[in-house]
């Protein structure tokens, strides 16, 4: 009886297999070559709608010749793990996104990258594309391993009707105004902001790097500055402040799912997110528009100069070194389409997705956008300076490390002056 | 008196630990993303399908369903293959014997996690990137020390004087396994097969670093899709992983008694 359950099962084992497996071939059944694009952008959010739509319009102008393949990976973390894995194992994958992170080159100097250099010396409109400044940032050794994908400003959204509804007109311009907003937040029944330390504590990180700037200037945490400071050690006060009085009591131990959908069911009236949080606003606001977007306040001492904006690190498109060069050409060509102009303008407002490139914006297009990312491009554009967020520009084993240090802060387990200090030991190149 | 209340105070509350989470599952899995967080306890507004309509509209859930299932199946038949030859063998004392076994069983040790690099270099070059059979035979070498503990205590079982005997009427070593060992260890493979199905088709991290697209995926990996790095589609989620662990559980409804048999195995002779 047991013999013949078995043979069922192998059977359909072996009829299944046959289409049970993928590929990862260099070339598409028609001959054409084949790109692959490893990234998060899933086909569930408007960026990885966008993506797909542009790939399928590529693929449509160079039939035949070069097959553009989106392979997304939702979680980000196993995304970064598979990268390094394939780089690691001597075959980086063609394009793929990574955060950009000056501490930690492995990618860059892995030998494994192509360099653009050439194809941008020979196409300079291609090049004028990209901010100089961060061409130069993410090379290597005079090596052009990929291009800058997004640097995403982290804004503070908040509810404009539960902002009313507690009597708060305007959104605080110094931090002073904004605990008594908060305050008066509270009291009218809603957590003020939406905070967590799962995963890696981003909104938590946010806020903590926005006070942490007001009080030590836009070089606070410049590679090589000392973080036993006063400006981390005031941040982790903020920050223990808003946990302990401020937050949902959810926050600690919860992750980025929960802390989101605190703020989109409005549990939570302000959260300090990137622009990927227009498209979830869009869809599960009532009226999106009474969802607004703020630039965070400051000391209001002129430490830090009012409009200055944190950012997400400069995520990068990279190229995986090809053997052949009509690879390589078409893995170029591709880039140079989604990087145009037009392209660029569809992924910031249907995708919700600013890249890092110069784009212009017509009122036209600016019409057809979200109202918050309206705001936001508006916001980018004036802002005096754009500092990238503290967690993104420390070294790989503090980022691991941080994660732990702000849940012990979170529960009273660790005073704001140990936290500066562990920090600033756990940021050692 | 008391110890009967303590009974039923532990039965009971160990039914509410297991039980509350799944019921929670099934009943989220029918709500909207609003009613979830509005009302984590609360009962869906409407009993409707749409959640698992649109989950399976999303994603091909049926496509990582069978690759799951190839991939348990497979990984489960190449280590009980391997366990039934490495058992069979270890009942013979030979030099070394002993050291094989540890060996055999060194693995149970190790933080397979630790070993993503050199694994996934390995699958890459052997083309199995990518792959239900590169995943599959990963599952096969990391679970192999699991099945081969199941099953070698079944094939210790045997008695001696049977091999004997049947060495004795002139059958070779081959046919020995073959008509004996083999045979006689089915109640064990069965154990072991459930026990390795289970284990691979819970299995994420592998599953997610060895492949890369919809083709290859397992459920386990599907279900992400819809709790992404910016959005989180629970409803659907939570209807993607009734799916998914629809099979298992049917498997331990139906098979119990095989299961608790293979975590019990040895206990008494």
């Amino acid at each position: 009886m047991i013999r013949k359950l078995w043979i069922p099962i192998v059977a359909m084992a072996m009829l299944l297999s046959a289409c049970g497996s993928g590929s990862d071939d260099d070339q598409a059944a028609d001959g054409s070559i084949r790109v692959h694009i490893w990234s998060n952008f899933v086909p569930d959010i408007p960026r990885g709608k966008v993506l797909d739509e542009l790939i399928a319009e590529f693929n449509k102008e160079h039939k035949g010749e070069i097959e553009v393949v989106s392979d997304p990976e939702p979680d980000w973390l196993t995304l970064q793990q598979k990268i390094r894995s394939s780089i690691s194992a001597g075959d980086a994958p063609d394009v793929f996104l990574y955060n950009f992170n000056p501490n930690d080159m492995s990618r860059e100097s892995s030998g494994q990258l192509m360099d653009l250099t050439p194809y941008m010396d020979a196409d300079p409109e291609w090049k004028a594309r990209f901010k100089p400044e961060q061409l130069e940032a993410i090379q290597s050794d005079g090596n052009l391993g990929g291009i800058p994908s997004d640097q995403s400003p982290v804004l503070f959204y908040y509810h404009k009707d539960l902002f009313e509804k507690a009597g708060i007109t305007e959104f605080p311009q110094t931090w002073d105004e904004f605990t008594a907003a908060a305050d008066k937040l509270k009291a009218s029944g809603v957590a003020p902001i939406a905070l967590f330390t799962g995963d890696d504590a981003w909104y938590s990180m946010n806020a903590f790097s926005y006070y942490a700037m007001s009080v030590g200037g836009p070089d606070a945490w410049l590679p090589g500055t000392d973080l036993d400071s006063d400006a981390v050690v005031e941040g982790a006060r903020f920050t223990q402040k808003l946990f302990e009085d401020y937050t949902t009591p959810d926050a600690v131990g919860s992750n980025y799912s929960v802390a989101v959908q605190n703020f989109l069911s409005k549990k939570a009236a302000m959260v300090v997110d990137g622009p990927w949080l227009i498209g979830p606003i869009q869809e599960q606001v009532d009226s999106p528009c009474d969802v607004g977007v703020a630039v965070a306040p400051t000391m209001g001492d002129g430490t830090v100069e009012p409009g200055t904006n944190l950012t997400d690190s400069i995520n990068t498109w990279g190229v995986g070194k090809q053997d052949s060069q009509e690879k390589a050409d078409a893995v170029v060509e591709w880039l140079k389409f989604m990087t145009s102009q037009d392209n660029a303008v569809k992924f910031s407002i249907e995708g919700q997705y600013p890249q890092a490139l110069n784009t212009e914006f017509s009122d036209e297009d600016l019409a057809k956008t979200s109202c918050q990312m309206a705001s936001v491009l508006e916001i980018q554009a004036d802002a005096p300076a754009s500092v990238v967020q503290l967690q993104r520009s420390i070294t790989a084993p503090a980022q691991e490390k941080v994660n732990g240090m702000l849940e012990q802060l979170a529960l009273g387990d660790m005073t704001p002056e140990d936290f500066a200090s562990q920090l600033q030991a756990a940021n050692q190149p | 008196m008391i110890g009967r209340l303590f009974r039923w105070v532990v039965l009971i509350g160990f039914t509410v630990v297991t039980i509350v989470p799944f019921l929670w599952l099934v009943m989220s899995s029918f709500k909207t993303n609003a009613e979830i967080f509005a009302g984590p306890f609360e009962l869906p507004s409407k009993w409707s399908l749409d959640n698992y309509t649109s989950a399976l509209d999303a994603h091909p859930i049926l496509v990582f369903l069978r690759n799951s299932f190839v991939i348990a199946a497979f990984s489960a038949l190449v280590t009980i293959a391997a366990s039934l030859l490495a058992s069979y063998a270890l009942l013979h004392k030979f030099v070394l014997s002993r050291l094989a076994y540890l060996y055999l069983m060194f693995g149970i040790l190790l933080p397979v996690n630790a070993f993503i690099t050199p694994i996934f270099f390995l699958v890459r070059w052997s083309g199995l990137y990518n792959s239900v059979w590169g995943v599959g035979l990963v599952y096969a070498g990391i679970f192999f020390p699991t099945g081969f503990l199941i099953i070698k205590v079944y094939v210790d079982t045997i008695p001696h004087e049977l091999l004997e005997a049947a060495r004795i009427d002139g059958a070779s070593y081959h046919a020995i396994f073959r008509r004996i060992v083999v045979p006689l260890s089915v109640p064990g493979v069965v154990t072991a097969g459930i026990f390795l199905m289970m284990l691979a088709w819970n299995e994420l991290l592998f599953a997610s670093i060895l492949t890369q697209d919809e083709s290859s995926q397992t459920v386990q990996v599907g279900v992400r899709y819809f709790l992404t790095t910016y959005a989180a589609q629970y409803p659907q989620a939570f209807a993607a992983t009734v799916m998914a662990i629809v099979p298992p559980v049917l498997v331990y409804v139906f098979l119990s008694n095989r299961v608790i048999a293979g975590m019990t195995a040895g206990s008494v002779k």
